[in-house]
């Protein structure tokens, strides 16, 4: 009976931890590691508190996978870490001309803002479209990144502590991580 | 003029004290606390969150710059085979540039009609008045249903809304009253636009020159719930108010009774109201930080999207994850209704159901 409890535990354990997206079979990006992987929000908020990251997760999402991540603006200096939240969607609307769609999304990313409180931009190659946009003088870069054959996109955000870099160097990272996606 | 007082002790990577500000000609003195404002290696910083201290209540966002610079060269002689050995003594140097104009402080843009108790005392009486005033306002439901369902009647605000709803940048409406102790006669200014932006400023004022403005109406062309500048850019500085000697008790409850941010989108009309004084005068005064805050709402909003498997590119679902995120910021402080454009009486409250964790909308009375 204790044996049969135990299994019941681990297997249960083992359910929650899977519960997240496995986003690593859907895209792959090398900054993205599995054993990088945050799959608790213990483990989440210990990592945020440690890295003065925040604000704080309230509840574990489904359908979105949480890694610990790692950028050196320049080759010399010291490794910045961050936090970043990503999720894959299938297409849910067709296929749509992707200048409007991606425009669409930075306007939705927005919000009040002016042109002069962002910084924007769409990337487009053989492996991607994207875009992204930080909200000047904060800590997030957030972005869409969608599939060239079928439109299935990714979004997320990636955060790091309050002036760990600058808004060049968030746009810099946001440029590198996106172009090194590729879909599967 | 800006006068720092660093704390005794610092840094020079830090400053931490206070920063006085004075108004030339008018004898008017600001003194405010700054505290955790580490100067870090970064050339160019914004300060912010520098909270009050005590004064008149101005509260400021501006810049630093800090630079290294060259002070003394000094060369010894290391010896007449080594010649000599130079180099620079620094100094880093901070100073502030960018402050913006001191705020005009409510009331005192235009002629003064009520200049306001004279007599310390009586002042000081006028301030322990508006601030139980502000730490007695809550509003309920029910009351900010109403307040929207007034504002829904509004024929010109009615027709302004008709005006602005399809226009694919933003226009905003300003609703002001020609008595500033009530809300009985209303007025709804022409609708303007910017010419440099899609997006509109909205710019609060309350004295005789611009207006007594009770608050604005304004389209979000791509159908989005409020934002956090909409909640927090329309409104005065509740504080200020209560600082204010030209400001009368009854002006101060007329404005937070009846303060409404207004945003039209795609059909929804959002009325965005107070409900909770000391908290939104809190957030107002020093919580309140645009990046940061914005993160937070799109983190919000993206989540929500997520967690219920939603699409933003419909327009319900990204309306609904818009509002799951601004209440989530700062639904204990402000209440939002929702009603479709053209409706008068049909107001619903938005709320986070506790159980689902979803948006639920209410008509409880």
């Amino acid at each position: 009976m204790k044996k049969l409890l135990i299994v019941i535990v681990i297997l249960g354990l083992n359910l929650v931890c899977n519960a997240q997206q496995n986003i690593l079979s859907k895209i792959s990006n090398p900054y993205l590691l599995s054993a990088n992987s945050l799959s608790t929000l213990a483990s989440i908020n210990d990592y945020r508190n440690n890295n003065n990251i925040y604000p704080l997760e309230t509840e574990l999402i489904n359908n979105k996978t949480v890694f610990k991540i790692s950028y050196k603006p320049t080759s010399t200096s010291p490794a910045k870490l961050g936090i970043i939240d990503i999720s894959f969607q299938l297409n849910q609307s067709g296929i749509k001309p992707i200048d409007e769609r991606l425009n669409f999304y930075l306007e939705i990313l927005q919000l009040d803002n002016h042109d002069s409180d962002v910084v924007k931009e769409t990337i487009k190659s053989s492996t991607v479209n994207a875009c992204y946009l930080i909200y000047k003088g904060g800590t997030s870069v957030f972005f869409y990144i969608f599939s060239p054959t079928n439109q299935n996109k990714i979004r997320g955000s990636i955060e790091f502590k309050y002036g760990e870099l600058t808004d060049l160097q968030l746009q810099a990272f946001a440029k590198d991580f996106i172009t090194k996606t590729v879909f599967k | 003029m800006y006068t720092m007082l660093p704390d005794s002790g610092q840094q020079n990577s830090n400053f931490k004290g206070k920063l006085l500000v004075e108004k030339y000609f008018e004898g008017k003195v600001a003194q405010m606390k700054i505290d955790d404002k580490i100067i870090n290696d970064r050339k160019k910083r914004e300060v912010y969150n520098i909270k009050k201290h005590s004064g008149s209540g101005i509260k400021a966002v501006r810049q630093q710059i800090c630079e290294v610079v060259n002070i003394t060269k000094i060369c010894i002689d290391a010896g007449a085979d080594q010649g000599p050995t130079c180099y620079y003594e620094t100094e880093e140097l901070c100073y502030t540039i960018d402050l913006p104009d001191l705020p005009q402080l409510p009331g005192t843009g235009g002629p003064v009609t009520n200049p306001g108790p004279t007599d310390e005392q009586e002042q000081e009486n006028l301030r322990e008045a508006k601030d139980l005033e502000v730490h007695n306002y809550r509003k309920n439901d029910c009351d900010a249903i109403l307040l929207a369902q007034r504002r829904a009647k509004l024929t010109d605000l009615k027709t302004a809304i008709e005006r602005i709803k399809d226009k694919n940048i933003e226009y905003i409406n300003v609703i002001r009253t020609s008595n500033k102790n009530n809300s009985s006669s209303l007025i709804i200014d022409y609708e303007y636009s910017n010419q440099n932006s899609k997006r509109v400023t909205a710019t609060p004022h309350w004295n005789a020159t611009n207006g007594y403005i009770l608050g604005f109406s304004h389209n979000h062309p791509e159908g989005s719930a409020p934002s956090p500048t909409d909640v927090f850019n329309t409104s005065l500085n509740i504080l200020e108010m209560v600082h204010n000697n030209n400001i009368t008790r009854s002006e101060l409850a007329n404005y937070m009774n009846n303060f409404t941010s207004i945003v039209v989108s795609k059909g929804s009309v959002y009325t965005i109201s107070i409900k909770n004084g000391v908290g939104y005068m809190g957030v107002k005064d020093s919580g309140f930080y645009r990046p940061i805050d914005h993160s937070k709402y799109s983190k919000l909003a993206s989540d929500y999207i997520t967690k219920n498997n939603l699409d933003e590119e419909i327009l319900a679902d990204r309306q609904e994850a818009g509002e799951y995120a601004i209440l989530k910021l700062y639904g204990d402080i402000i209440n939002i209704t929702k009603h479709n454009i053209g409706e008068e009486s049909n107001s619903q409250i938005l709320k986070i159901d506790n159980s689902t964790k979803k948006v639920e909308k209410e008509k409880p009375c």
